[in-house]
């Protein structure tokens, strides 16, 4: 009686509390899958980190001294600091974020298994594809952002990595263990592998909002480039370009007539370059409204020093630059553009979101050409290499002759010492591959500028890099640089996560002295 | 054994004494209602060890020796009686107005005072006679000890802030449960404490008491400590305050009538310190030569006064040569002088004295088998300020029939409507990054009397978000029309199934709807705004600047556009609530050997509420034009881009269920244990089996040494009674009403997407799961004593308290991997305590001339003994305060000052500790401990103290509350530039004006355009000057309440009239305050002055007619 009683009870007070839902279909299990795609923004911590800023009140830049920084965090990041900060664009919400998306999809997955269980006659494959691929896309931009670069499967077994997490949590606190990078990487190939035959790009109603089957090949063609599985990547990156690569890549000629419309072309869901996009929550476009980091000067000298095959300014941004307050001050290229959303319109309040084009064809290009010069099939290399040219309006073919000209130690401003062989002993460019890596480097950074896929490139070949902070502080990087991997975010460390080692004791000295005057040449 | 001892004394002494004795019996009952008395004493007179007590029924049986011939009944709360021994006596005690009351409404049960082991206050409907307040729930303040009454808002239908004992929680309410009827009140619509000073439209609903006429109120009982709250164990934490309405009698037949009628005053510039208009002038003209105030900068500035108004007449050519304004310095001057003489009265012309009527009458009968008591009362609110009115209409019907001897069925209906009508409002939003807390339109009177500059012109048009704007003409165009209903339906049955056992069941549906229209009418400022710049003129810089125009993205260089090129904004919102309650409950009341007093009582409740809200926002409707919709579909392509809604319907749902029960045990009424338990279900911690069940206790004792037999004998000089209590007990709370999440919680979105037409709906997690989340639990030991001091010429009550809160949700940080960083769960613990003490005297008692005198003292404070407090500076620093571990729940901090630089600009001690004076990071997280701890915001003291004097038939009443312990951030005044609308206080009058003045003054300097711009951001300086330790009061008050002044007409005047009462009463209320911090300069500590629909209260006056028939 009192057990009958009780178990009416239970269902009296099973009564959902608000609107909440349940995953009970196919249907409902892509709408959740909507938010396993982390929104937050790795473009300003990657960036700063790299050395494609500059610091405005540094006396190498040309320009009055005393910007503020946008946000105190921006100092932090630019020092190779730990960062103490938790609002947008912080290794805090990266974390978050990237973390929650697994969680998404770790939720998907096991309402999949438990609707597949039950004897469903659903088909829920295309579901699980996804889920699979969102789980491994968070771990790929955790483990690249917050532990050392993948060097190769035994050396990387002796760095930390992140935790791969594969069940949604039930309890309040729980302990993680880090693992290591090579875990992390053996995993994520798992899950690419298992999740790209189960896509159906049909299930997507925007499929560019979502892995769909392109983004999730571009994504395995950069993954398996980080991993050095060059035979993948050429596989992979064959699947998103197709037999006529230059059909697929953006067109870089039209020219638009404000930022905004700039902004909104190159995020277009309809350009057929554009393999996956990603909304974040992100500020990193008022960075360059006269602020202390910025794109500028020195940096610009970078990519307006020309190239191989041109001289002077790149030309195929040449309609999309924009600037503020002085081109000294800061340029941006609008594919950074900001936009906003309104929580209340009449107060005038919401949020900013930057729109990431997170997979490209142009990008999965450059991504074949690195694995073919890998293959020593050299010449499909610089076929890849040529047809990235052409599409970027820059008239001239490029031959092997330019590329062994023109990538010289010399030139500083495009060209650094590679030191991937001391990360390991597998990763040998030899002296005729590296004028062409240092080619592809330097296309990637304009391919990729603003959107911090540059940090992973000065990670992979173990670049060093200098940071002028200040009046009268220099600091490098060194290629086994503890700070190579992002310090995990103060609040998890205080919960017991493992500490990426010291910043207090680096690996190897710091050179901190008066600043020099660096040399433009 | 030692009971078990007495007993067989007793039996023996029975036995004993048989041969010489005779057999009294009989019954005792109350005067009032006829209802038997249970446990009432009958003593043999002369044989101070003889005596007995009623059982269940009044009756009592007693042998009493041959040569003694009077008894003496007795019982507390009523007069005691000696009569002549005899048989089937029929006693009637009348009760006793100098005693305590004899019965503790629990709502579910009423428990014999001398039985009942908790600390409770009851007040009598008549001791909380604040006339002109018509929100019952305001009239507790200061009545009770440990009940606080904030009225963050006088408007009506907000609620006070009420806080039982202090703070129970960090996140949840802490707001005590409403029982009234035996039934929980619930509210539409769950206000979380810190939103009743909001000033939001939503506040306006969020009293649930508001739809009760005071008329109709019988009684008050609150319920503090764990053994008087236990009975509802899981939800009671926060104190539980019950409300009896009136029941008709048996015997009686009466018709009664009451007008209140009240005059509330305006409030005046005399009591504010703000700056009359030569003086504001004085301030303009320092600005106009600082750089601000230019011609360029103005004439198209969103915002503007008096200078606005110049330039624009200025540049208004009329044709002939001729402009609004001639460009002359002498023409200027014309025109600003009249300004400087303008001292416009903003309180006068937005507030008006009209006199706010109440009036109710009821009809109370009962006959033996039947008794009704039934009401109406009508509240007509003109409006204390333009655009403000309340109509109220209650009705109340309560009838109760014997069916059966044994069987009564007691039916209860209620309803209330109220139609109000309130200034427009947005609701308000903090803004970060600068710590400044905005509401966009506001046009409430009193924050714009405030606020404005009394350099403008009443009757002119300035100008504000880019449109024209008078506040007279917007309070007519712009405003909230509210509907509240309310229904109560509850039936009760009463079976006195055997002697001593009982059954009730009781079932009541409740159902509240209110609907809130916000009128933006096609005129309104509100509405111009949005097409400012293009109509009714256009304005290319105006059309560039107008950050409400429309830009579509989908159009090359296209040029913005209104949305709302007709028309106005019609937005609707309703809220409903549906309740259900059920309760079956079973008592069982025996006394063995007339010695051993049992009550046994169970039952079980579930209740069932579901909580709706539909808004819906509707563009272009035209209020001047017949009401149609003109709509421009770009408001849903600019909708859909920036992914709002333009509707929207949501719901939630309550389940508890609950079984309880409680067991007491009395000695012969002197020593008593209680032991309650509760057994709770909720629906509000997700599907998880394990989360949703609670069990909660309380066990108790209490000494009633005043029924010793020694007692007399030994202290019956002085004291006439006294009675000790003791109380330890587990209740507890679902926590805030946002953390639900024992399973996942997963919701469906729109995730922002950049243009309209690649948009789609998505689910996502919003809380992960917590299989280990738990109620908010407390423990809390209650100590407590109740004396009465010659013959209860003086009555004192006393309890101290210690609490243990703990499983309290707060903030934790995880390692984040399971997807979120910041969890809420039952991780914070907090340690309270406090003294209660209330003081009831009769000074002077004679037949014509009466003083009494009630002090209440309640001291209640907190600290925070666990939380993994993360709070950044903003928080910390702004309102009502925050959390933080080793600290008070709410407690406030400021931003250290460090004197002002030669510039005259205010300098502070920052995170680094440097000093500073842009340097400030608001949303820091790490280094808060350079920012000074400045005290609790919700008093740590609370109390008042009345006194009533009679002489005759006229009565004089003087109450006065008090508060103190916690401090108020005084409102944020400073800026690092002013327009010419804003008003200023008079201390810009010891600002900094030259160097060398810093050593002087801590008034900062109006800054220039050039220091503005050296300084990046300057506005920083200036916000955290109003968050730091120079702009912080005390919030200690002293109030004078009320001071009435009631008149009784002599019985033999009016019975010709064939009246049976008659009283007249003049009451003022909230007159002034006797104590406050000076800092203060006439704002109200207990007003938040948030703008919206808050008003304070205000000073008023209340006639007051009863009369019954």
């Amino acid at each position: 009686m009192v057990l009958l009683s009780f178990m009416s009870c239970n269902n009296f007070l099973d009564k959902l509390p608000d609107n909440r839902t349940s995953l009970q279909t196919a249907d409902q299990i892509s709408k959740l899958l909507v938010s396993a795609y982390p929104t937050s923004n790795i473009s300003l911590l990657a960036e700063l980190s790299s050395d494609n800023f500059v610091d405005n009140n540094s006396p190498d830049v040309s320009v009055a001294n005393n910007l503020a920084s946008l946000e105190r965090m921006h100092d932090e990041i630019y020092a190779w600091e730990e960062i103490t900060s938790s609002e947008d664009d912080s290794p805090f919400t990266i974390w978050e974020e990237c973390y929650n998306a697994i969680a998404t999809a770790n939720h998907a997955l096991k309402a999949i298994d438990e609707l597949e269980a039950s004897g469903t006659s659903e088909n829920l494959a295309p579901q699980r594809g996804e889920a699979l691929l969102c789980r491994a896309y968070g771990h790929f931009i955790l483990v690249n952002m917050f532990c050392q670069a993948y060097k190769d499967a035994e050396a990387s077994r002796l760095d930390l990595g992140i935790p791969y997490v594969t069940e949604p949590e039930t309890l309040v606190t729980v302990q993680y263990d880090r693992g290591t990078v090579t875990d992390v990487y053996e995993k994520i190939a798992a899950d690419i592998e298992a999740g790209i035959p189960l896509l159906g790009d049909d299930s997507y109603s925007i499929p560019k909002y979502h892995f769909n089957t392109q983004a999730a090949h571009a994504f395995a063609a950069r993954f398996y480039l980080y991993a050095r599985n060059y035979e993948k990547v050429v596989y992979h990156a064959g699947k998103v370009l197709g037999n006529n690569p230059l059909s697929v890549l953006r067109d870089w000629t039209t020219i638009y007539d404000n930022s905004d419309e700039e902004t909104y072309a190159y995020i277009k869901e309809t350009e057929s370059a554009n393999l996956l996009i990603l909304p974040t929550n992100s500020v990193f476009a008022r960075i360059f409204y006269k602020t202390r980091y910025a794109f500028n000067g020195k940096a610009v000298r970078m990519i307006s020093r020309g190239g191989p095959n041109w001289s002077g300014w790149p030309s195929f941004y040449s309609g999309g630059w924009w600037w503020t307050y002085g081109q000294e001050f800061g340029l941006f290229c609008s594919k950074v553009g900001e936009l906003f959303e309104y929580t209340d319109k009449i107060a005038g309040i919401g949020y900013t979101h930057v729109v990431r084009t997170e997979f490209t064809t142009d990008e999965t290009l450059l991504c074949r050409a690195e694995a073919l010069l890998f293959l020593n099939r050299t010449d499909e290399a610089l076929n890849d290499l040529n047809t990235w040219c052409v599409s970027h309006k820059i008239n001239k073919p490029l031959t092997e002759q330019q590329i062994l000209s023109f990538y010289t130690p010399e030139r500083i401003n495009v060209v650094s010492p590679l030191n991937s062989s001391k990360m390991s002993s597998s990763f040998i460019v030899t002296p005729g591959q590296e004028p062409f890596v240092q080619c592809i480097l330097h296309f990637r950074r304009l391919e990729t500028l603003f959107e911090g896929l540059r940090w992973f490139d000065v990670k992979r070949y173990g670049i060093e890099i200098e940071h002028l902070i200040g009046a009268n502080k220099r600091d490098v990087l060194r290629w086994d640089d503890s700070r190579r991997a992002i310090q995990i975010p103060q609040d998890v460390l205080a919960a017991g996560m493992t500490r990426n080692p010291s910043y207090s004791a680096p690996s190897t000295n710091l050179t901190i002295q008066p600043a020099i005057r660096n040399s433009d040449e | 054994m030692k009971n078990f001892l007495t007993c067989l004394f007793f039996f023996f002494l029975y036995i004993g004494g048989y041969a010489q004795s005779k057999m009294v019996n009989g019954v005792v009952v109350s005067a009032d209602d006829g209802q038997p008395i249970i446990g009432a004493s009958v003593t043999v007179v002369g044989e101070a060890a003889m005596g007995t007590v009623t059982d269940i029924d009044g009756k009592f049986k007693l042998t009493v020796p041959q040569n003694r011939n009077s008894l003496l009944v007795s019982y507390i709360g009523m007069k005691q009686q000696q009569i002549a021994v005899g048989t089937n006596l029929r006693i009637e005690l009348k009760s006793d107005d100098q005693q305590l009351d004899e019965i503790v409404v629990t709502g579910m049960q009423r428990v014999d005072k001398r039985l009942f082991t908790g600390a409770a206050s009851k007040l009598n409907a008549d001791d909380a006679a604040l006339s002109g307040v018509a929100d019952v729930s305001r009239r507790l303040e200061g009545r009770a000890a440990g009940v606080s009454v904030q009225n963050v808002s006088g408007t009506f239908g907000t609620a006070p802030k009420i806080r039982v004992r202090g703070a129970t929680s960090i996140y949840g309410n802490s707001k005590p449960l409403w029982v009234v009827d035996g039934v929980v009140m619930e509210d539409a619509l769950d206000i979380s404490s810190d939103d009743l000073s909001s000033g939001n439209a939503e506040t306006l609903i969020a009293s649930s008491i508001a739809g009760l006429n005071a008329d109709d109120i019988e009684s008050f009982q609150i319920l503090k400590d764990g053994s008087a709250t236990s009975i509802y164990g899981a939800r009671a934490m926060a104190g539980v305050i019950v409300v009896t309405t009136k029941k008709g009698k048996a015997g009686t037949s009466r018709f009664s009538y009451s007008t209140e009628l009240t005059m509330r005053l305006k409030p005046s510039y005399a009591n504010f310190n703000i700056m009359n208009s030569q003086e504001q002038m004085g301030i303009y003209k320092e600005m106009e030569e600082k750089g601000w105030l230019e011609f360029t900068s103005l004439a198209n500035a969103s915002s503007s006064g008096v200078y606005g108004k110049m330039y624009r007449l200025i540049d208004d050519y009329q044709g002939n040569g001729s402009f609004g304004l001639e460009n002359t310095p002498e023409a200027r001057n014309a025109y600003l002088r009249q300004a400087e003489f303008r001292n416009t009265d903003w309180f006068d012309l937005l507030f008006n004295n009209s006199i706010m009527q109440n009036h109710a009458i009821s009809i109370s009968s009962g006959t033996e088998k039947a008794r009704f008591y039934g009401s109406l009362s009508i509240m007509r609110d003109p409006g204390w300020s333009l655009s403000s009115g309340v109509n109220r209409y209650t009705a109340n019907a309560n009838a109760s029939y014997d069916i059966f001897k044994n069987l009564t069925l007691n039916i209860l209906s209620s309803g209330s409507y109220r139609k109000q009508k309130a200034p427009g409002t947005l609701s308000q939003e903090v803004d970060v990054v600068s710590g400044e807390v905005k509401r966009d339109f506001d046009i409430n009177p009193y924050s714009f009397a405030l606020n404005t500059s009394r350099t403008l012109d009443p009757d002119e048009y300035y100008r504000r978000n880019y449109a024209d704007f008078n506040i007279f003409h917007e309070l007519q165009n712009n405003y909230i029309d509210l509907n509240v209903s309310d229904v109560k339906f509850q039936a009760e049955l009463n079976w006195k199934i055997l002697k001593g056992l009982e059954a009730n069941f009781l079932s009541a549906i409740k159902y509240q709807t209110s609907t809130q229209e916000h009128h933006v009418k096609d005129r309104s400022n509100q509405a111009e705004a949005y097409r400012a710049g293009i109509l009714p003129e256009e304005d290319a810089t105006i059309r560039e600047a107008n950050p409400l125009l429309y830009t579509d993205p989908d159009v090359d260089g296209a040029l913005p556009e209104t949305i709302l090129p007709e028309g106005g904004i019609y937005t609707f919102t309703n809220h409903s609530m549906k309740g259900v309650d059920l309760r079956a409950t079973m008592s069982y009341n025996t006394s063995v050997n007339d010695m051993h007093i049992v009550n046994l009582f169970g039952g079980a409740e579930s209740s069932a509420i579901d909580r709706n809200k539909v808004w819906f926002r509707g563009w272009g409707y035209q209020y001047d034009n017949g009401g149609i919709p003109f709509y421009d579909y770009t408001v849903f392509k600019q909708g859909k881009e920036e992914n709002s809604d333009y509707y929207g319907n949501s719901w939630t749902y309550a389940r508890n269920l609950a079984f309880f029960s409680s067991m007491t045990y009395s000695y012969a009424g002197r020593y008593t244990v209680n032991l309650t338990g509760r057994y709770e279900g909720s629906n509000k911690l997700g599907k998880s089996r394990s989360a949703r069940w609670l069990p909660t206790w309380n066990i108790s004792g209490a000494w009633n040494a005043h029924e010793e037999l020694w007692f007399d004998d030994l202290l019956g000089n002085v004291l006439s009674n006294a009675t000790f209590k003791a109380s330890y007990s587990l209740t507890a709370d679902r926590g805030p009403a946002f953390v639900t999440n024992s399973e996942v919680v997963i919701l469906s979105y729109n995730p922002w997407r950049p243009t309209a037409d690649i948009t789609e709906s998505g689910l996502y997690i919003d809380g992960l799961e917590n299989s280990e989340l738990t109620y908010e639990k407390k423990n809390e030991l209650n100590v407590g004593a109740d004396f009465g001091f010659l013959k209860n010429r003086i009555n004192v009550t006393a309890d101290v308290y210690f609490r243990q809160n703990f499983d309290l949700i707060g903030l934790i940080y995880t390692q984040g991997v399971g997807g979120e960083i910041a969890k809420y769960a039952n991780v914070a613990s907090m340690n309270s305590n406090g003294v209660e003490l209330s003081i009831a005297t009769k000074n002077i008692d004679n037949k014509k001339f009466k003083w009494s005198t009630d002090f209440i003292f309640a001291s209640a404070k907190n600290v925070i003994t666990d939380l993994d407090s993360r709070s950044n500076v903003i928080t910390l620093i702004s309102g009502e305060g925050y959390a933080r571990q080793g600290y008070p729940v709410r407690s406030l901090f400021s931003i250290p000052f460090a004197g002002l630089n030669e510039e005259g600009i205010p300098t502070f001690v920052n995170q680094d500790n440097e000093t500073t004076v842009t340097n400030l990071d608001f949303q820091e997280y790490e280094n808060l401990d350079f920012l000074k701890y400045e005290g609790p915001t919700d008093p740590t003291i609370t109390g008042s103290l009345g006194n009533t004097f009679s002489w005759n038939s006229f009565t004089l009443n003087v109450f006065i509350t008090y508060s103190l312990g916690n401090v108020v951030r005084l409102d944020p005044i400073f800026k690092s530039s002013y327009s010419d609308l804003t008003s200023m206080p008079k201390e810009f009058k010891n600002r900094w004006v030259i160097p060398g003045d810093e050593e002087v003054t801590n008034i900062p300097v109006i800054a220039s355009l050039r220091q503005d711009r050296n300084y990046d951001p300057l506005s920083y300086a200036y916000n955290a000057y109003n968050y730091s330790t120079e702009r912080i009061a005390k919030g200690d008050f002293v109030r004078m309440k009320e001071i009435s002044l009631s008149y009784s007409f002599p019985k033999k005047l009016i019975d010709n009239l064939k009246i049976a009462n008659l009283s007249m009463k003049l009451q003022a209320t909230n007159l002034f305050l006797l104590y406050a911090d000076k800092k203060l300069n006439g704002q109200d500590p207990e007003f938040f002055n948030s703008g919206g629909v808050a008003t304070p209260m205000p000073k008023q006056l209340t006639f007051t007619i009863n009369m019954g028939i």
